[in-house]
């Protein structure tokens, strides 16, 4: 979708259910064992390979949004209509296919606020600053 | 690229209003997504996901924007169970505000055209032709369109099927074209037969094919006789669309587009794995049977009220169902209810709220309410429907 975010960047190298898996009230990511568990997606900037599980999850991304516990973005590495249909609802930037592929870079990219651009069918996420304590905080 | 006619680069831009322009735009980018070349023109939609649990109070209102926005189903469209029995709601422990929240909901998608069927059997309701294109959720609907009656739909999902309802177009790709269709595996249960047919388990059946093939398009051979039966395929379907990703199957002697295809791979059902279905959802004890997933015809009524002959039902039954096959068999549903029965329409076991009804250990004729179920904390026995009517029609517990 298009549109611009701006938020700290948390990436998971795993799929993700949006029903089930993600509190549509509060944005905290709910299934038990998956590698983000606990973290909150509000106000990230959401890098992962792509949706799973129910459809309902698009519902889920509308409500986040609606209540502002939103991701301010999403890119996926292959878009599948859960998260693009949740996207549209939404108002929620989407970009998908990216290159370099972000999840390899998980390590460096964790925590780093990014923004993403997205429009006329392409994306750009760029890192704007470490806010991991080193250049001091926002 | 995604071809788009004038008409629906009219619809893009906003010529029948802004709902139908931001439904337009996610069709159209689901499609891109999927690699679709352009869209379809379907005959009818069916709508799933439309609990008050799913939607929510912000799903709701977006509903209920869509529509103020204008946006009307541009065809047919019926829609999935809601969480009650809209008529005796608050004997199934339902609050008003519950209550409320679902009638926003159903309201909303009344006002934007749709008939409220809330039933999981639109192919019943409103059953499409041969060849038709569908822009349908729900995955029981799904499988029994293409696999029984040779119309074509993807699993759409809920809320794309709102979207696409609103169109009246979804994405030309997979079960659609007809290179989707063409089987993809060659499923053999000759291994299975005569233990299905000798003991009934047809949707442990549905089950094993879906967690064993996962995906694609399964022909299924030598097949069980009794799996004709309409109730059971049924069933069968169900439990294949709870256990996987696949939205056809082709069986023989039944499905219309069945035919044999040399060179696919073959897998083998075996009669251990089926067991090893049952045992998950085995056990004795139960405070209630639990039958309609997928929701009882007014056949299956007919047939349920025939089998208890009068008698009085010895421990719990409810029965769900559409208030489409209550009226066409409310002289069945009757005799049921004198029997002790429970019977429910507009909703179901998966998607209401069977504790709310004294219900915390069910047994089920159905794998898809067990693996659902079981899901939502319930201890679940899975058997056959005439082994659980025997069950409760004999005094011994």
């Amino acid at each position: 979708m298009r549109g611009r975010g701006r938020g700290p960047l948390l990436v998971s190298e795993e799929p993700l259910s949006f029903y089930g898996g993600v509190d549509p009230l509060t944005g905290k990511i709910v299934e038990r064992g998956h590698e983000l568990y606990g973290r909150s997606v509000a106000g990230a900037i959401l890098v992962f390979p792509y949706g799973k599980g129910s459809t309902v999850g698009s519902y889920t991304l509308l409500r986040l949004a609606r209540r502002g516990k939103a991701p301010a973005g999403i890119v996926n590495l292959a878009s599948e209509p859960i998260v693009v249909v949740g996207c549209m609802l939404g108002g929620i930037p989407l970009m998908d296919s990216p290159d370099p592929n972000p999840i390899a870079l998980k390590r460096e990219l964790e925590g780093r606020e990014a923004e993403l651009v997205v429009e006329g069918g392409t994306g750009l996420l760029k890192v704007v600053a470490d806010v991991r304590g080193e250049e001091g905080g926002p | 690229m995604v071809q788009l006619t004038p008409e629906e680069k009219g619809m893009l831009a906003g010529s029948l209003g802004e709902g139908v322009a931001l439904a337009m735009e996610s069709v159209v980018r689901v499609a891109e997504v999927l690699g679709a070349p352009r869209l379809v023109k379907v005959s009818s939609a069916h709508i799933s996901g439309v609990s008050y649990k799913n939607l929510g109070e912000e799903g709701v209102e977006f509903l209920e924007e869509l529509a103020a926005k204008g946006a009307r189903f541009s065809v047919p469209t019926t829609v999935n169970p809601a969480g009650f029995d809209m008529e005796v709601y608050r004997e199934m422990g339902v609050g008003e505000e519950e209550y409320e929240l679902q009638m926003r909901i159903v309201r909303a998608l009344a006002s934007m055209g749709a008939r409220v069927t809330l039933s999981c059997t639109p192919y019943l309701i409103n059953p499409p032709s041969f060849g038709d294109h569908l822009a349908w959720a729900e995955s029981n609907a799904v499988l029994y369109a293409n696999s029984v009656i040779g119309a074509r739909t993807n699993r759409e999902g809920g809320p794309l099927s709102v979207l696409e309802a609103i169109v009246g177009r979804a994405p030309y790709v997979g079960l659609h074209t007809d290179e989707g269709r063409a089987p993809t595996v060659v499923v053999d249960a000759g291994g299975v037969r005569s233990f299905v047919e000798r003991t009934g388990a047809v949707s442990a059946l549905g089950y094993l094919l879906g967690a064993k093939v996962k995906a694609g398009v399964p022909l299924l051979v030598n097949a069980p006789r009794n799996l004709a039966h309409p109730g059971n395929l049924r069933l069968f379907l169900a439990a294949v669309g709870a256990a996987s990703s696949i939205g056809m199957v082709l069986v023989e002697g039944v499905s219309p587009e069945f035919k044999r295809v040399e060179g696919l791979k073959e897998i083998a059902l075996e009669e251990g794995e089926l067991e090893r279905v049952l045992d998950k959802w085995s056990g004795e004890a139960f405070d209630a049977v639990v039958l309609g997933c997928p929701h009882l015809s007014p056949g299956e009524l007919a047939e349920l009220a025939s089998r208890l002959g009068g008698r009085r039902v010895k421990g719990r039954v409810l029965v769900f169902t559409s208030r489409w096959a209550v009226s066409r068999a409310a002289d069945a549903v009757e005799a049921l209810r004198r029997s002790g029965v429970e019977v429910y329409a507009d909703t179901c076991m998966v998607v209401g709220n069977l504790s709310a009804l004294g219900v915390r250990r069910c047994a089920t004729d159905s794998a898809k309410a067990a693996f659902y179920l079981s899901n939502q904390g319930y201890e679940v026995v899975l058997a056959p429907r005439d082994f659980l009517l025997k069950a409760v029609l004999s005094s011994q517990r």
